[in-house]
């Protein structure tokens, strides 16, 4: 069906030539060789290879739990939900019209959702994957998307979600046990057998080990954020769910370390550059890699956002209840929004650490055109911000789009306003 | 505006009569300054037996329908949200006085959007927002929503500073399952030839429901069934079409499309599959053993929205009422924005030919600005169906 990778929207916007003081010191710059291979190793991480895998009998699945991949992958399941977002943004036409025709996804449902739902209908003629994964607590779009895909022929395991706006400290105990039986539940449904606690010791474990690293390269980002843009942080952080393995995955984890140690390494020599407008990034991204590079030309730098902020996983508890306290964290941090169910309010708060910490002076808020769930969280935060005195700027997209001169227009003025 | 079918023939319009005490209850909640709290819910998996309970006063957070209103609400939202959301969302934000009258809301998580609107809500009065489990054969889920009540309970203990006794928990239960009952009753009688309600009529009743004071509602709705019961029941003239609105929540105000399936149209909607016709009075309570344990598990077990899994349940149970209540076509009506029938909508639509009921997919919202084109749509769908009614009337008649 396709051969796209998941870089393939994104380091393009690397081949371009800039015009802005900052753009060409940016492209002055030596390309990293350990960013280089991490996109080598990230190209073989497909929608092709996960359904090789399929077809030779392995274990693949649609769908997934934010944070819950070294569940997965201690299940012995490669989630192929990666490689299908991917692609979906390549066929959205072709896709889109399957969904709204075939589906009868209702047009005014954002491209993404109905992409992956017009994917699984041109693909169920010759699809091998045929279970899926669902966490209601994920975008209610995502949700209900799920919801019809057994007429896809797809079996779908619902994992059930906590609401977590009223918190309570003292529930904690029933909130973890909560979680713990989803977990089991799911593990029971993918293998018929309950989580091997040893295994997913080690998984946690070398994650928590990746985070580390991820959280010191973010760190020596503030030395020149041109070096390693966010869009390299997305895929960088992406890798950390899967190494982008396919069916070598103890190799790729080896891989995947050592590109993270070679990068940090790389910084001991890149100059330092703090001539920019330091910028917050808050909420999806349909065009990350080309958003990075329009305010870059402007002169600014996108020096944190909401979706990759390091979080451990609790080494001090069984690596189950450490899943499920991990879960509870997610969505009381607000981090990944409606992906963990999250508290879309308490974003917030993150963001005015994040704004403390980096000294960011203005804030990009983006999404997804058509998104509801997106809609009112923005609103929700720009009335925050107003109020704070954060300048702030809403770019909205479609999954496939390109920045248009009017988008580049509305980030230069934006940035240029702040210097 | 839809025809009144008059149930109780000369003198007093017991309808008419019905939509006074719900104009009165809703301003008695707003006056009153008895120190009784005061709360709203939204959903109708929030526990009313419970409210009732904790001796508040309670009233669910329905009202629709009023395009000014959304326009307040998109103040939060922007347009891609539900009317009905960006309706609540106004009210609270306009000052609507029944909403500015509340010093707390429960909401069940059953859809995301509710989910997104509690938080902001929450700016304006204080939100408890319930988990809601979507798998309620499981029994993890259906422990996790009793505990989910239990501690309602306390938050409404908390709130109220009155201790909420089992018995008054039973107490309730047997009196909502006599609502519950009644209004089912009623409904039934729509299964006649010739109903002795029409749709709109029905909504006024499952409206009042949701505000009269359940000790004042259940002899109304008694002395209204029997006022129903003995109409004349016998067919005169040309039997009318028979349909089924399935779909989105049909808010308190939101009368769009009944008065052009009835009023317009001259059909009648005999039955409804959303959560503000006769979809919650399809189940009763248990009245034995743990009260409390008895409310989580009926609320689970109610007929179920689209946001339970799987979805497949919730199309059945639309069909199994279609077809209990002899329906020659279904109305499937979302709102725009409305995720769960909006995406839902094949496994409806897949479902309904299935089992061989005609069904016509409609998308709206509050605007009148469709009108003619949702008219045009839905004549067109009759027409087919009357000629389909006539045939098979012709072959009954024949056989």
């Amino acid at each position: 069906m396709s051969n796209t990778s998941v870089l393939d929207n994104v380091d393009d916007s690397l081949q371009e030539e800039s015009w802005s003081p900052q753009a060409v010191e940016r492209d002055a710059l030596p390309k990293s060789p350990g960013l280089l291979s991490l996109y080598a190793i990230a190209k073989t991480f497909s929608l092709d290879a996960v359904d090789r895998i399929a077809k030779d009998g392995g274990n693949v699945v649609w769908g997934f739990v934010m944070g819950w991949s070294p569940l997965f992958r201690s299940l012995g399941y490669i989630s192929g939900e990666g490689g299908l977002i991917m692609d979906s943004i390549r066929l959205s036409a072709e896709a889109v019209s399957a969904a709204e025709s075939h589906c009868r996804v209702p047009v005014e449902i954002c491209t993404p959702v109905k992409a992956r739902c017009g994917i699984h209908h041109l693909r169920r003629p010759h699809n091998t994957i045929k279970k899926h994964v669902q966490f209601a607590g994920d975008c209610g779009m995502s949700d209900m998307m799920a919801g019809i895909l057994p007429l896809e022929g797809i079996e779908v395991h619902t994992v059930e979600p906590l609401s977590l706006l009223n918190y309570d400290p003292a529930r904690r105990p029933q909130y973890v046990q909560f979680y713990v039986n989803e977990i089991q539940r799911l593990a029971h449904w993918l293998t018929g057998k309950p989580v091997d606690e040893a295994v997913l010791a080690q998984e946690l474990h070398d994650r928590n080990l990746v985070t580390r690293k991820i959280e010191t390269i973010l760190k020596l980002r503030e030395k020149n954020p041109y070096y390693l843009t966010l869009g390299d942080v997305f895929v960088l952080a992406g890798g950390s769910n899967d190494y982008f393995a396919t069916d070598n995955y103890e190799e790729n984890k080896a891989k995947y370390n050592a590109i993270l140690d070679q990068i940090i390494a790389e910084f001991d020599s890149v100059p330092e550059n703090h001539d920019y407008i330091p910028l917050l990034k808050v909420g999806g991204c349909p065009f990350c890699g080309e958003l990075c590079k329009v305010v870059d030309d402007a002169g600014g730098a996108i020096v944190g956002n909401n979706m990759v902020e390091p979080a451990y996983y609790r080494e001090d508890v069984n690596p189950v209840e450490s899943l499920a306290h991990f879960m509870i964290d997610q969505q009381l941090s607000g981090r990944g929004e409606d992906k963990s169910g999250g508290v879309f309010t308490n974003v917030v708060h993150h963001i005015e650490h994040q704004i403390e910490a980096t000294g960011a002076k203005g804030v990009i808020v983006t999404g997804v055109i058509n998104c509801p769930y997106t809609s009112i969280a923005q609103q929700y935060w720009q009335d925050y911000f107003k109020k704070k005195g954060v300048p702030f700027i809403v770019m909205l997209a479609d999954t496939n789009a390109v920045p248009t001169e009017e988008v580049k227009m509305r980030l230069k003025a934006f940035v240029e306003m702040l210097v | 505006m839809t025809q009144p079918s008059n149930p109780g023939g000369k003198g007093e319009d017991p309808l008419a009569a019905l939509q006074a005490v719900i104009a009165r209850e809703k301003q008695a909640f707003i006056d009153a300054k008895d120190g009784r709290k005061k709360i709203g819910y939204l959903c109708n998996y929030a526990p009313q037996e419970l409210f009732n309970a904790a001796g508040v006063r309670h009233v669910r957070l329905f009202k629709g329908g009023d395009t000014d209103v959304v326009s307040i609400g998109e103040r939060f939202t922007q347009s891609v949200f539900c009317d009905f959301t960006k309706a609540c969302l106004g009210s609270f934000s306009g000052n609507d006085p029944l909403y500015k009258a509340l010093d707390r809301v429960y909401a069940a998580h059953s859809c995301n959007t509710i989910k997104r609107v509690s938080e902001i809500i929450n700016q304006f009065v204080p939100v408890k927002l319930l988990s809601l489990p979507k798998l309620r054969a499981l029994q993890s889920s259906r422990d996790f929503f009793h505990e989910e009540f239990i501690d309602l309970r306390k938050d409404l203990e908390k709130l109220t500073g009155n201790k909420i006794t089992d018995e008054a928990i039973q107490e309730n239960i047997v009196l909502y399952n006599k609502l519950r009952h009644i209004l089912k009753k009623i409904s039934e009688l729509r299964k006649r030839a010739n109903p002795p309600i029409t749709g709109a009529e029905y909504l006024d009743l499952v409206t009042g429901f949701y505000y009269i004071d359940p000790k004042l509602a259940l002899p109304l709705y008694e002395d209204l069934y029997a006022k129903l019961a003995a109409k004349e029941s016998a067919l005169t003239g040309e039997r009318p079409l028979r349909l089924m609105m399935a779909g989105s929540v049909v808010a308190d105000g939101d009368r769009r499309m009944l008065d052009i399936l009835e009023g317009e149209l001259g059909s009648r909607v005999v039955v409804e599959a959303h959560c503000t016709g006769v979809r919650p009075f399809l189940h009763s309570l248990r009245e034995n053993g743990d009260p409390l344990r008895a409310l989580s598990d009926g609320y689970l077990d109610q007929a179920p929205c689209a946001k339970m899994r799987p979805l497949s349940d919730s199309s059945e149970s639309a069909g199994r009422l279609a077809q209990e209540y002899s329906v020659d076509g279904i109305i499937y009506v979302y709102l725009k924005f409305c995720i769960c029938y909006g995406v839902g909508t094949k496994e409806f639509m897949t479902h309904f030919q299935k089992i061989g009921i005609p069904a016509l997919e409609v998308s709206s919202d509050y605007s009148e600005s469709d009108h003619g084109q949702i008219k045009t749509r839905v004549e067109a769908f009759i027409e087919m169906l009357n000629e389909r009614k006539d045939n098979l009337d012709e072959q009954y008649i024949g056989a």
